[in-house]
């Protein structure tokens, strides 16, 4: 989180992470084509020549002022393929929260689990672990014939017990609950942290 | 590690004299300051200029990132100081001010590169004290019982079919 006093904008970082062809940049492609355009930046998108993403996916909003203060979520999306590690971590730097996209193909699961164990390597690093951090399941392709049961995924995913949706992103199922939901529990983590500080300097 | 991070507006006011003076020194088209995390700090843009800050602010993080990182993989104990991209009509210049935040400069490509690193010298001398100042890091509340409830009620309205 950054506070910008002087502009009296607070920025927050919401990262959609999770394996290769998942749906991240579908639910950032349907957020951008469903947000009142004057609150929305343009969507970036750095892809290779085989419209897979090789950086980074980032879009930001705004919803205006909230109470004198204007709330700013740049969200960005990680290129899943194994081998770009390193840029998933890079994208991670300063993140605030995380919607990890899950693909719900039955012969996905380790890849997902995979991507999910990827992911705290990446969180330990900056100092924040899975249980202590505000981040949601997205069950995607809901639509597809070989999908596994929720009761299955939450099993094999969900440990933490966070909240969590099902989607058909690229018709826009689901995404708008799971960017709202997050957005949620940003809030309420950074409320929790000054609190926690308030306390310890008392 | 530190949870967030603030800038106080004597502070921006300081950063935004430092860059307001660097843009017209130089006629230049913009200078801005990013941090790791590809947000926009402060900004200047000459007044003929409309691009967004925005969307450069992530790319130009992310890709100095990048060369962070080739240059960890040569071996290289120390942050890549500075970053040239060349174009047909507007160069873009960064360098590094503290390790998770630097300057970013577009200038036509008839101003000459060395005054561009002379000026841009100069002011990081100037900014880093600036960016020391951590005392907007401290505060106790930002949101109050209300802050949610609002947010979601702007959320719905955003969401166009919602």
């Amino acid at each position: 989180m950054f506070i910008h006093w002087a502009l009296k904008e607070i920025h927050l970082k919401i990262v959609y992470y999770g394996p290769a062809l998942c749906g991240k940049t579908a639910n950032l492609e349907y957020i951008h084509s469903r947000i009142d355009p004057s609150l929305k930046s343009d969507l970036v998108t750095l892809k290779t020549r085989e419209d897979r993403t090789i950086f980074f996916d980032f879009l930001q909003l705004e919803v205006g002022y909230i109470e004198n203060k204007k709330p700013k979520f740049n969200i960005y999306t990680v290129p899943g393929q194994v081998n770009y590690n390193h840029t998933r971590k890079v994208v991670l730097n300063g993140v605030d929260g995380i919607v990890f996209v899950a693909d719900s193909q039955r012969e996905m699961m380790d890849a997902n689990l995979d991507t999910l164990l990827d992911l705290e390597k990446h969180l330990i690093a900056e100092g924040k672990t899975l249980e202590d951090f505000p981040w949601v399941l997205q069950y995607n392709k809901r639509d597809l014939p070989n999908i596994e049961s929720i009761r299955e995924i939450e099993t094999k995913l969900n440990f933490f017990n966070v909240p969590h949706f099902e989607a058909i992103a690229t018709q826009g199922k689901g995404v708008f609950p799971t960017v709202k939901e997050v957005v949620k529990l940003v809030v309420s983590n950074v409320q929790r942290h000054l609190e926690d500080g308030k306390r310890m300097r008392a | 590690m530190q949870y967030s991070k603030g800038m106080s507006e004597n502070q921006y006011n300081q950063i935004l004299s430092c860059l307001t003076k660097l843009i017209q020194k130089l006629r230049l088209n913009a200078v801005f300051l990013v941090d790791g995390a590809g947000r926009i700090l402060a900004e200047k843009l000459s007044e003929s200029e409309k691009f967004d800050t925005t969307i450069l602010a992530p790319l130009a993080s992310g890709s100095y990132s990048a060369a962070n990182e080739m240059a960890r993989q040569l071996g290289e104990k120390s942050n890549v100081k500075m970053m040239l991209y060349e174009n047909d009509n507007k160069n873009v210049f960064i360098s590094s001010v503290t390790s998770d935040v630097f300057l970013v400069i577009v200038f036509e490509t008839g101003v000459a590169l060395g005054m561009v690193r002379l000026f841009a010298k100069r002011t990081l001398l100037q900014l880093q004290p600036i960016l020391l100042d951590d005392s907007a890091n401290q505060f106790d509340e930002l949101f109050d019982q209300h802050f949610q409830g609002l947010l979601n009620e702007k959320l719905n309205q955003s969401f166009l079919d919602e």
